[in-house]
């Protein structure tokens, strides 16, 4: 692992929140609205250190090298979601299931800026030994990803609940830092977001 | 899809990989002849030009700097250029030195990304950067640890952020402290090392044997190799001489058309003419004032002195990265006793009421070239008017031409014994060649090859 640099106050043991998306690219912004939401709670603050990221693979290794517990908040379009329905649907990875890059393949697909993303940096950090010890995935299920800033409605009523998810996830719930990763939760999500292809 | 006759079929791919962003190319073959090279460009930041009338004219740093995440620091430059250049401003002295020093960790950063997790897995015949991390996992932790280096030169400069938040019209709104300056000096010296071995390394690829006719166009940066320019310099046809020019002459000198096949603008010289921005052209207009350390390593991988083969454009990026880490530790070494003496940054006062409104206009060589801003302010600094043209958007042309004489050359060696998978591979390095950051541009690239009978 590489040393975090000098004068960094960041500490391995404190989970790392990664919030990846672009505020001007519609619902693609739901990661770094998610992280707004966090910072607003003294819960969250406390115990994890947020940081917004444009999902760019190696941008995405930099960012957790070192940590042991890390929670990436991103948008998924699964391809399912209709203008009637599935926008803001949660999707919660975690354990094996979140470094599987088969898993998190379509993830940003036609979201992001770029034609790689959360599935290439888990390959790639698993080629180098570079995976945090525990990743968990939020995934928000997104409407549209046009030009602009804002939220959809439905994205923008599901920032609260995948802030709930990140929170527990991060230790810093209702839960405790009992219930992190891999929890029955963590199951229940992910059986609910298997319309993702994987 | 892949229809196989010899004369009449059609290859697609849904998304070309390791490019900034998503477009479309499409390549129609008739007989065995190319007869069409469409590169389609869905998103132009004409949102963004829109998005910025109406905004005080100290936002579009912020603003643009949203456009590209590859390349924040270059938009910030250009908008803060033309700002200051509307209002009267000129930043120099300590503060355009560590404007330089952020711009050199924007290039070594990108400039990485690209040599060698975007584009060297062409030449090492692997799929992407992670097959590559199979066979030769130091070559890619060497990748790593010099785009770091790039990147703690920016966030020591432009502060930690997804997109660097210290940077303001007129200046910075923090000086970083001398000791964070020195503390990039040690990963820095190893940077230098790194980016030789880099450059060393790709120079043994094997390249294609390819000319081509270039008009270049690169940044006036006085005594510099083109990061800033006071102005632009054409390159004159057929080898006569150059062309100097104002930034206010941009907009008269470079015509920009909508083109059926995309939304955005194809950008041409007057004459009609398409030209090359980036590396090829810096290092042909430029290579003199590279920094000696790059020069060195330029001559001793065997660098021609004009490069118009866009195949060994990596080995040109390759020399950039070692011009930029010398380049950023002669600044530190000259900023580290002055940071701290001045102010973080200048006034740059709107016009009052009652004045005429002003225009400015801004050009920085991005990574993969001449970035251009325009803007009209009104009385109270309100913009009225915003254009930016991005370095891909001016190289789209030329890119064209380029698969067009690649596809050509490979159906002249080859005929119809071409596979459609070695066309479409070699279309798609062609495409690198130019790293073109469509991210600024626009979104996925399919690429369809074409081949119909004649009729």
């Amino acid at each position: 692992m590489t040393a975090l640099p000098a004068g960094d106050t960041r500490g391995v043991d404190r989970p790392l929140v990664l919030g990846v998306g672009n505020r001007f690219r519609g619902d693609d912004g739901v990661g770094p609205a998610v992280l707004d939401a966090l910072a607003g709670r003294p819960a969250a603050v406390a115990v994890a250190d947020l940081r917004e990221l444009d999902g760019e693979p190696t941008r995405l290794l930099d960012a957790w090298d070192g940590r042991r517990r890390v929670v990436v908040v991103d948008a998924v379009r699964s391809g399912t979601a209709t203008p009637d329905g599935g926008a803001g649907r949660l999707v919660v990875l975690a354990g094996a299931e979140a470094v599987d890059p088969e898993r998190v393949a379509r993830w940003r697909a036609g979201v992001s800026g770029h034609s790689a993303g959360l599935a290439e940096a888990i390959r790639l950090a698993t080629v180098l030994g570079r995976l945090p010890d525990e990743l968990c995935i939020v995934g928000v299920e997104v409407a549209g990803v046009d030009e602009g800033p804002g939220l959809s409605p439905a994205v923008a009523a599901a920032v609260g609940a995948a802030a709930d998810e990140v929170c527990r996830l991060a230790g810093a719930g209702e839960a405790g830092p009992g219930e992190g990763p891999g929890g029955q939760l963590a199951g229940h999500y992910a059986a609910g977001g298997a319309d993702v292809p994987g | 899809m892949t229809h196989r006759s010899a004369a009449s079929r059609t290859v697609r791919v849904d998304q070309l990989a390791r490019v900034e962003g998503e477009g479309a190319l499409h390549v129609e073959v008739v007989d065995g002849e190319v007869t069409d090279v469409r590169l389609r460009i869905f998103e132009p930041p004409r949102f963004f030009e829109g998005f910025l009338v109406g905004r005080a004219h100290t936002e579009p740093p912020d603003i643009t700097a949203r456009i590209c995440g590859i390349c924040p620091v270059a938009y910030q430059m250009s908008a803060c250029r033309a700002v200051e250049d509307a209002c009267g401003v000129r930043v120099g002295g300590t503060l355009a030195d560590l404007r330089r020093l952020l711009y050199c960790g924007e290039w070594i950063e990108s400039h990485t990304l690209h040599v060698s997790m975007l584009h060297a897995p062409d030449f090492m015949g692997v799929p992407s950067a992670i097959e590559l991390a199979e066979i030769d996992r130091p070559t890619v932790e060497r990748a790593l640890r010099l785009k770091k280096a790039g990147n703690l030169v920016l966030e020591t400069i432009g502060g930690r952020a997804i997109h660097p938040v210290n940077v303001r019209v007129g200046g910075f709104h923090r000086l970083p402290r001398p000791e964070e300056l020195s503390s990039l000096v040690p990963v820095l010296r190893e940077a230098l090392e790194d980016a030789r071995a880099v450059a060393r390394w790709v120079a043994g690829f094997r390249f294609p044997d390819v000319e081509m006719d270039y008009r270049f166009v690169v940044g006036d940066d006085p005594g510099h190799y083109p990061v800033f320019g006071d102005g632009f310099v054409i390159d004159g046809p057929g080898g006569s001489s150059p062309t100097k020019l104002p930034c206010a002459a941009f907009a008269e000198e470079v015509v920009e058309t909508h083109v059926e096949h995309s939304t955005a603008l194809h950008a041409h010289l007057r004459s009609g003419d398409g030209y090359l921005v980036g590396p090829l052209a810096r290092y042909a207009m430029a290579s003199e004032r590279l920094h000696p350390q790059a020069r060195e390593v330029a001559g001793g991988i065997g660098l021609e002195p004009v490069v118009r083969n866009p195949f060994r454009s990596i080995m040109v990026r390759a020399v950039e990265v070692v011009h930029a880490v010398a380049t950023a530790l002669d600044v530190l070494d000259a900023l580290v006793d002055q940071v701290g003496t001045g102010p973080a940054a200048l006034e740059v006062p709107a016009p009052g009421d009652g004045s005429p409104p002003v225009v400015g206009h801004g050009i920085t060589e991005a990574p993969r070239g001449l970035l251009y801003h325009r803007y009209r302010i009104e009385p109270g600094g309100t913009i009225a008017e915003a254009t930016i043209v991005p370095p891909t958007s001016q190289n789209q042309p030329t890119i064209e031409h380029d698969l067009w004489h690649v596809a050509e050359d490979m159906l002249a060696a080859r005929g119809d014994a071409l596979s459609d998978d070695d066309l479409r591979h070699r279309c798609e390095v062609a495409i690198r060649n130019h790293d073109p950051c469509i991210s600024c541009a626009t979104h996925f690239l399919d690429l369809t090859v074409e081949r119909r009978p004649g009729p």
